[in-house]
């Protein structure tokens, strides 16, 4: 007996409870351990979709060395670049889920493509495991020397006069799906000129006056403003963008970051307009997504969630980011998975309209 | 003009002072060796070398990128001449000619020329970026889609000059070309075509791999099952009858081909999305309607190794006008440098173009620098290298097989690109036993994706009133050249 009356404790109960505590202790040490150093000197596998040299394998190789410095392990990335990031995206879901493999992809593309029925290609909510989300997509639509236009309301005014040409690479792409939809919102009558290789021959068509706009990725296609005359018109992003040469440029978005001097500009700033200008911008937004294969150990799932949140956290990421002019946009894995459900009901929503565009183009 | 001079001046002076001078010398040594093996390209190098450079300056890292661009294409060439080994793509072309020189035990000719066409060729498409650097956003927007189909059309109609015997199997293998080269996603809807529902195949059969196995693998099979000792046929080093110095003079007795080839080249660098392996063929396809088909082109002839060489290498300066100075990459190569240059806050365009250009001229330089010195290493490896032609081919067989699929798999690290290189290989073998002309199926599926893209794009440009065709001087221009190649033998054959 330690104590008396109603209070009291045996020496047993007391014991009992000590070990508990020690238990506890042990148990949680334990698991913080396995979240330190689950795959300590091991070597992990970073599948990235695309080749070398490219704005997934970029990102890769700038979050590589400190999320080496976060697992402790050795991070081996290899491009495996096929069927638009499938093939890698294959190799991750069906790789063995131990934690010593995990990938880059495209959120919004892989998401696309589980929507269009495309054989082979695995759905991320089904077959993987989200790690985090490294940033948002963002596109912009731009316009060359030889439109004429200069601002958005220029635009707006030429698509009152003529038929506006837009180029695209692909029907199914996000930069045909971002002019596809932004033009219903705009309620401008348009035709298309699909199938140019890459952003590089998109860019070179717009300065030779062979389109009117193009939509291109905010970060690749920052390179290509000024120098032609190439100006961003308008863009499509869930979130403020931290380029300077971007600043004053109207941007589309999320419900949140709709700009409400803008929405006058929108097709008469219908409920359509807005909820399709929602739709694109949560649809983008789902972004470039750090992930492992489905069925990970809850161990191993903790452990790398919470290295690569260390990783992508670390103040000298920041640093080389914001020098490469890489923006980043982190999220952990439960607001990654939140935005998957909510971009898969946009592209419910944007998917009728970008077929009907895409049939036109044909 | 005169800040031009003065920028390529002070880049020069960056380059060659001590110890800037080490980067590019250590880049161009490291590429040598890397790509030695098949399918390593200059990207695989630079992919790998990025996070060494981290922590270093801008100019160390343009140093060093440069010398890996230049660095890594005449090892390519080197296997291609002495085993039938395309070390890249590009250099495919270069098999075409300069392996059969190799076994007829003029290896050290065939690399000479090789060499020195290559140094020449990077130093006249260096002299053309500098020309061109002040007036290049006046020159780049005169090509498109339907210079790009006539440039296809140029080259698809070299194949009827390239073929010997039946025209019929030359058409037949042309088509064939096409069709595999339309195997893939369907450039304006991303829709499968025949892929059999393998995402495998849904970036189309790799260049690399179908090019070792047509040549390389297919190589191997032919030597095993020939009587040849080795594949000079020769057993002694004093047998070999080539020499270095009728390699390095033969370029020079080739000027008219050895300019037009580096034009080609050049023109072809500075279009994105084309690439060396165009340029090497649609200069080879050139070079053998010059020719004409009563010498022993494609047998054996040296003006098949100048060509090639000369246009691939003078694409490399052609490639970065559009890369330094709109910051749209001309090819892989390009693309990673772009990346490299942003991770270390510099953009291409008109910052670089302006408050930048000594640095930019630094990265010419460099390239520049590289390409000769690769050149001068390759002359004087000549002998040593050529003695692989007497090697015994009991030896050689198995060394060329491994390097073969290694290379094939270390392209992009996909083991079904092995099983394609080995399938070519017996279909390549096959196509030489029978006697149906590898080259036309070669030359369409090279620029069957080039021909299929701006068809369609000129079409619908031409429909929605963007473009009016027959008014643009360049495609009157290239138009031009292919009727002259179709009338030309004709007129020769009536002269003689």
């Amino acid at each position: 007996m330690i104590c008396g009356t109603s209070g009291l404790i045996t020496r047993r109960t007391a014991v009992l409870r000590l070990a508990g505590v020690a238990g506890g202790l042990l148990a949680t040490s334990r698991a913080a351990g396995e979240d330190l150093g689950c795959l300590q000197d091991q070597t992990v596998r970073w599948l990235v979709g695309y080749t070398p040299g490219g704005g997934y394998d970029a990102y890769a190789r700038l979050v590589e060395p400190f999320l080496e410095r976060a697992l402790e392990a050795r991070i081996m990335i290899q491009n495996l670049p096929g069927a638009a990031g499938a093939v890698a995206l294959r190799t991750l879901a069906d790789a063995r889920p131990d934690g010593r493999t995990i990938g880059i992809f495209d959120g919004p593309g892989a998401l696309w493509s589980v929507a269009l029925r495309e054989r082979g290609v695995p759905d991320p909510a089904r077959d993987l495991t989200m790690l985090a989300r490294v940033t948002r997509l963002q596109q912009m639509l731009v316009t060359g020397p030889r439109s004429g236009a200069r601002r958005l309301d220029d635009l707006l005014a030429l698509g009152r006069r003529r038929r506006l040409v837009f180029g695209a690479t692909a029907t199914s792409s996000q930069n045909f799906v971002t002019c596809a939809v932004t033009s219903r919102i705009f309620g401008l009558e348009v035709d298309y000129v699909v199938g140019y290789p890459g952003s590089r021959e998109l860019t070179l068509a717009l300065i030779r006056g062979d389109v009117d706009v193009i939509s291109l990725n905010v970060e690749s296609g920052l390179d290509a403003l000024g120098p032609e005359g190439i100006t961003p018109l308008f863009l499509v992003a869930p979130e403020p963008v931290p380029y300077p040469q971007l600043e004053r440029v109207p941007r589309l978005g999320a419900p949140s970051t709709l700009e409400p001097q803008r929405r006058d500009q929108f097709a008469g700033a219908s409920a359509d307009a807005r909820e399709l200008g929602d739709a694109i911008g949560t649809y983008l937004g789902f972004g470039r997504i750090v992930a492992a294969p489905a069925g990970l150990h809850d161990s191993v799932r903790r452990c790398l969630q919470h290295a690569v949140w260390t990783a992508l956290r670390d103040p000298e990421l920041a640093v080389a980011a914001a020098r490469a002019q890489r923006t980043l946009a982190v999220a952990t894995a439960d607001q990654a998975q939140r935005e998957m459900a909510a971009a898969r009901a946009a592209i419910v929503r944007i998917l009728p309209i970008a077929a009907a565009a895409a049939r036109r183009a044909r | 003009m005169a800040p031009i001079l003065q920028a390529a001046s002070d880049g020069w002076a960056l380059v060659f002072s001590w110890p800037n001078i080490l980067y590019p010398v250590i880049g161009t040594i490291a590429a040598m060796v890397f790509a030695a093996l098949p399918g390593i390209s200059g990207v695989t190098l630079m992919a790998l070398a990025i996070p060494l450079t981290f922590q270093w300056e801008p100019l160390q890292v343009v140093l060093l990128f440069g010398a890996l661009t230049g660095g890594a294409t005449f090892m390519g060439s080197t296997t291609a001449i002495l085993l039938n080994i395309p070390g890249s793509a590009p250099s495919a072309a270069t098999t075409l000619d300069g392996y059969p020189m190799a076994r007829m035990g003029q290896a050290r000719t065939a690399l000479a020329a090789s060499a020195t066409a290559s140094a020449l060729g990077s130093t006249f498409g260096v002299m053309v970026l500098i020309a061109l650097v002040p007036a290049v956003t006046r020159v780049i927007p005169l090509m498109g889609p339907p210079e790009y189909l006539m440039l296809a059309l140029l080259g698809l109609g070299t194949i009827g000059t390239l073929v010997r015997g039946s025209v019929v199997k030359g058409l037949a293998m042309a088509c064939l070309g096409l069709m595999t080269s339309f195997i893939g996603l369907d450039p304006r809807t991303a829709a499968p075509r025949f892929t059999f529902g393998s995402l495998y195949l849904q970036d189309g059969l790799g260049l690399v791999p179908v090019f070792l196995g047509l040549f390389a693998v297919a190589e191997v099979i032919a030597l095993m099952a020939s009587a040849s000792a080795t594949v000079s046929g020769r057993v002694r080093p004093e047998e070999l009858t080539g020499s270095t110095r009728d390699g390095i003079l033969s370029v020079f007795r080739h000027p008219g081909i050895f300019f037009r080839s580096s034009i080609i080249g050049t023109v072809i660098g500075m279009v994105p999305g084309l690439g060396g392996t165009v340029a090497a063929f649609v200069a080879y396809g050139a070079a053998a309607r010059t020719v004409g088909t009563d010498g022993r082109f494609g047998q054996g002839d040296i003006r098949g190794v100048i060509a090639p060489e000369a246009a691939h290498d003078a694409k490399d300066g052609g490639s970065l006008l559009p890369t330094l100075a709109l910051g749209i990459p001309a090819n892989g190569g390009t693309a990673m440098l772009l990346s490299v240059l942003a991770l270390h806050g510099i953009r291409p365009g008109a910052e670089l173009m302006t408050e930048q250009l000594p640095l930019a001229f630094a990265l010419i330089w460099s390239l520049f620098l590289s390409n000769w010195l690769t050149s001068i290493l390759g002359l004087a490896l000549v002998r040593p290298f050529s003695r692989l032609t007497i090697v015994r081919i009991s030896r050689l067989a198995p060394a060329i097989l491994a390097l073969a699929t290694l290379g094939a798999f270390a392209h992009l690290g996909r083991a079904a690109d092995v099983m394609v290189a080995l399938g070519f290989g017996v279909f390549g073998w096959l196509l030489n036993t029978f006697g149906w002309p590898r080259i036309a199926f070669v030359i369409a599926f090279v620029l069957g994706p080039l021909f299929e893209q701006n068809l369609q794009l000129t079409m619908t440009l031409h429909g929605l009133g963007r473009i009016h065709f027959w008014s643009r001087p360049s495609v009157v221009l290239i138009a031009g050249l292919i009727v002259l190649a179709v009338l030309l033998p004709r007129m020769r054959r009536r002269v003689g």
